[in-house]
């Protein structure tokens, strides 16, 4: 099944979208936000078979970074293409987010790369432009259906002041082999331990899949960044991410690594109930986390003790310049998948 | 855990007998109802023709039935339809009240047992079909009713073509063909409903109190406010020590004697807890791309 608003069914990303799935019932709706916003949904039992839902963003191309998002003493904008994701990551904030789990695609890339352009040709001097993708999506998960990265990143040949980075758990990186690498653009791959990744990260490639394909990006001279976030903390967690950081630094260059960064596990306290609510057996949802000022998470000694660790095992391995603490931070509150509702 | 909802008798006597069903209790709505191995508990209300008797009998077998929330919910009928053959079944994949505009998605979870196509429903009977969607007087009735009692997904109407422009049959035929057409269909809805069970049992499951709650709240004075607190605490408890029943765990929080009080049954959770390993779920299978 796929949703098509009205107003877009004959837009050539639609039309070459829905070419790909011949066998797909194309249902017109007026609005996304007639499926994907009504209550009354369950995203438990969606998520089984989400179907995707084809819609033109109105408004808001872009969003400021929530404080404590994106690279300090930068201008951290959100660029989000889709919402949801095709993974199911036990502790990814989408799981409370919305209450369809279907994928809601904005269609209209070119009101998208209008608006960037325009933010970056009304830059002051001297700020500095981070484009985030991957904070609503894996950004390149669906590459093949939504040809995110063919879209955008040629854009950021022509505007080498600005950045972009895609984040990502996949290793669909057939359109990024096929461009000459930029400069301004990070392919920054998020990891927990195999342990972790097997029993959380529902439907994402392993580890070592994921490093093989920044391996041959890294062989292509893109740039890349290396997402350990959230931290998970369970039984055994400081040999996992020992072996984890020695894995994955046996196959990359630290000198082909634009950044690192470590994120805690944080979420949103009505987001993170909502999780409770849909997984009630999951262990990790279980686990010592505490509630403090709307936010959950490990207990701030624990969250410590997490932390000192994996700073200083990844020290080990990489130079402290390449080191962000956290590029993370609290969701935002759901919001209309196109600009109108 | 399945309810039906249809207009007439004709299209309930294929399903009264299918399922076993009996008559309950007298009053507005004729309403039967039976037990099955797979689909549990199994209510049949036959509401009568258009969309605000669809709407009430939804409501009234909601109420009669027990007021559970997310069990399975179908409208299963005869309709029109412009091109598709009689005796077609289909699943509805958007329903529209042609008099309002308004429009509604019934979410499928997984296959479909039967094509799916749009229902647009209607005040009254209409004779020429002039989009390629289903006709008929009643989904857009009892989708939005049904849909404050279950989620989306549990929500489904089921339509026998019976009437197309070659064969107005449903209004000439007798009420043993209207049957017939929805017997050869009873295949593809005990499949939908069977489907919808399962997930009915999934959100069943999901909405049970943790072990030791009903328990804990018999013994002790808890307050409201500490509810959820307990509830939680509790759940947490199933989960990473679920091998520990209600009455050992309380010995082993030191609150099983005469003298313990809420504070010290939540603070014994909690101290529990406190030590308890993390260990992460059995690996799922399947990798993505």
């Amino acid at each position: 099944m796929i949703y098509v608003e009205e107003e877009i069914l004959s837009h050539p990303r639609t039309l070459q979208v829905c070419e790909r799935f011949p066998d797909a019932e194309v249902v017109p709706c007026a609005r996304a936000g007639e499926v994907f916003l009504r209550k009354g949904q369950s995203f438990r039992l969606q998520k089984r078979s989400p179907s995707l839902i084809l819609a033109k963003k109105q408004r808001g191309f872009l969003t400021e970074a929530p404080a404590g998002f994106g690279f300090p003493g930068a201008r951290n904008l959100i660029l989000s293409h889709m919402q949801n994701c095709i993974y199911d990551c036990r502790y990814c904030f989408l799981q409370g987010m919305h209450r369809s789990a279907h994928y809601v695609l904005f269609v209209n890339y070119e009101d998208f790369l209008w608006a960037m352009e325009e933010r970056i040709r009304s830059a002051a001097a001297g700020e500095v432009l981070w484009f985030f993708s991957g904070y609503d999506c894996d950004s390149l998960a669906l590459e093949p259906v939504t040809r995110f990265a063919a879209g955008f990143v040629p854009f950021f040949g022509r505007f080498p002041q600005a950045f972009l980075e895609l984040r990502t758990k996949s290793t669909q990186i057939k359109s990024l082999l096929e461009m000459e690498a930029l400069p301004n653009v990070i392919v920054a791959f998020s990891f927990t331990p195999e342990e972790v990744q097997r029993s959380l990260e529902h439907l994402t490639p392993p580890v070592d899949r994921r490093l093989r394909a920044m391996a041959k990006l890294q062989e292509r001279g893109w740039k890349l960044g290396l997402r350990f976030d959230p931290v998970i903390y369970c039984e055994g967690y400081r040999g996992q991410y020992r072996r984890l950081f020695a894995q994955v630094f046996e196959t990359l260059q630290s000198d082909g690594l634009h950044s690192v960064s470590l994120g805690p596990l944080r979420l949103a306290s009505g987001i993170f109930h909502s999780m409770e609510r849909l997984f009630p057996e999951e262990p990790l949802l279980a686990g010592p986390l505490e509630e403090i000022e709307g936010t959950v998470g490990y207990g701030r000694e624990l969250e410590e003790e997490i932390q000192a660790f994996c700073v200083e095992e990844l020290l080990r391995h990489i130079p402290r310049e390449l080191f962000v603490p956290s590029l993370s931070a609290l969701p935002s509150p759901p919001a209309p998948p196109s600009g109108d509702g | 855990m399945v309810r039906f909802v249809v207009a007439h008798s004709s299209e309930a006597s294929p399903l009264i007998d299918r399922f076993h069903l009996e008559p309950v209790a007298e009053g507005p709505f004729r309403v039967f109802r039976g037990d099955d191995d797979e689909l549990g508990a199994i209510w049949l209300i036959v509401s009568g023709p258009g969309k605000a008797a669809a709407a009430a009998a939804t409501s009234y077998l909601h109420l009669l039935a027990g007021g559970r929330m997310d069990r399975a919910w179908i409208n299963a009928g005869v309709a029109g339809h412009c091109k598709a053959s009689v005796g077609q079944g289909f699943v509805a994949h958007k329903v529209a009240d042609a008099a309002s505009g308004a429009a509604w998605y019934p979410q499928l979870v997984g296959e479909s047992p039967r094509p799916t196509a749009p229902v647009l429903s209607l005040e009254r009977v209409e004779e020429e079909y002039t989009l390629p969607w289903i006709y008929e007087m009643e989904a857009a009735g009892f989708v939005p009713t049904a849909g404050r009692f279950a989620t989306a997904e549990l929500v489904h109407c089921y339509k026998v073509i019976s009437d197309t422009p070659d064969t107005l049959v449903s209004r000439r035929m007798p009420a043993a063909q209207v049957a017939g057409l929805v017997e050869d269909n009873l295949g593809g809805i005990t499949e939908l409903a069977r489907g919808l069970a399962v997930l009915a049992r999934e959100l069943d499951v999901l909405a049970m109190e943790p072990p030791g709650f009903s328990e804990a709240l018999e013994r002790w004075p808890f307050p409201e406010a500490d509810r959820p607190r307990l509830r939680r605490l509790l759940r947490r408890v199933t989960v990473l020590v679920p091998a520990v029943g209600p009455q050992a765990l309380w010995e082993e929080i030191g609150a099983a004697g005469p003298a313990s009080r809420p504070d010290d049954v939540l603070h014994g959770l909690e101290v529990r807890l406190a030590v308890v390993p993390v260990l992460l779920a059995e690996p799922a299978d399947g990798a993505g791309s």
